[in-house]
């Protein structure tokens, strides 16, 4: 586990509304930055998060040996941005791997292909993941393997962060939450 | 004359109990989601007999392996964390029903032979501790 301040971002992290802003997920309070490292998206190109700039950005941690929560998530964020109808386009979806051993950019654009081929499946440098993994306290564990087929599992955080157009992290949901109330939270971050 | 015709009763009995026993448990519902890889398959298992049941095993002829798994989330200092094990089997109480979702119990297909498109289907056989070997269709489609 990374060693970051748990507490501060804890307490950056409460109940309510956020600048004004009524939000359906937990409002982050402060400012948690996205990181200004480059990541690689599914195509092999560069990603940088500052080029998202002017855009609501959702970010999704996971891996693409993952056959239930990871997809369940992405498919949760897919129907959520149908939600948006033309506002859609403002707004940009990064699945972001937490096992770039076996995600390379070609078994990440085979994963997201199977969602939306606009979504970003990105990995990364390990100092560029790892910085991300920090910037929003992102755990991740490789899973001890008991006789499965699948070769490996992992343990991570599964949490859905919305950013603002500036990047800012503003609110998070749990993956489990409808998408009726990511899409609103990304409307509301857009006005 | 009588005792052939109690035997035949008995026998007739006896063999309807037991079939019974072993068609109460059916599968239902079950969807998968568009994939490469690595798939998943959801359905509700039912039990309609006075017997406790058990899902230990399943195959299917589109994956190299199908694997029992349940996903677990755990709240965390920020958000959650989610994991997932292998599980040995997957319990059907008597008189009971148990849906396999996403976030909780699951199969998991590993090493699937093509991709799974949205509108297709393909059969799956589940093994039960009592039931024995039963046969479902999954539908692939795109959302719970």
């Amino acid at each position: 586990m990374p060693k970051i301040p748990y507490l501060l971002f804890f307490l950056a992290v409460t109940a309510g509304c956020s600048h004004g802003v009524q939000l359906d997920g937990t409002p982050v309070h402060g400012r948690i930055a996205a990181p200004d490292v480059a990541l690689i998206d599914q195509h092999g190109r560069s990603f940088r998060f500052a080029s998202q700039e002017g855009k609501v950005v959702v970010v999704l941690f996971g891996y693409t040996h993952c056959p239930d929560v990871c997809p369940t998530t992405l498919a949760r964020v897919k129907r959520a941005d149908r939600l948006l109808g033309s506002e859609a386009r403002s707004a940009a979806v990064a699945f972001i791997t937490v096992d770039p051993r076996r995600d390379t950019p070609s078994a990440l654009k085979r994963f997201i292909g199977a969602f939306d081929p606009r979504f970003y499946g990105l990995t990364g440098s390990a100092a560029a993941l790892d910085a991300v993994y920090a910037s929003f306290h992102v755990w991740h564990q490789r899973l001890p393997n008991h006789g499965s087929s699948a070769g490996y599992l992992l343990a991570h955080t599964s949490t859905i962060y919305v950013l603002d157009r500036r990047g800012d992290l503003r609110v998070i949901h749990d993956w489990s939450d409808s998408p009726v109330a990511v899409a609103h939270d990304i409307k509301a971050l857009l006005e | 004359m009588k005792r052939p015709v109690i035997f035949a009763a008995v026998a007739v009995l006896l063999s309807s109990t037991a079939a019974a026993r072993v068609a109460q448990i059916s599968a239902t519902d079950a969807w998968s989601r568009p994939a490469t890889g690595t798939g998943v398959v959801y359905l509700t298992l039912t039990n309609g007999s006075s017997r406790r049941d058990a899902l230990v095993g399943a195959r299917s002829p589109i994956a190299a392996h199908v694997e029992l798994h349940e996903s677990m989330t755990m709240a965390a200092p920020v958000g959650a964390v989610s994991s997932m094990q292998q599980v040995r089997f997957i319990t059907v109480p008597p008189h009971g029903r148990v849906v396999l979702r996403p976030g909780a119990c699951h199969l998991m297909l590993i090493g699937l032979a093509h991709s799974l498109k949205a509108g297709s289907t393909f059969p799956l056989v589940l093994d039960f501790e009592h039931a024995g070997w039963k046969t479902t269709r999954v539908h692939v489609h795109e959302m719970d």
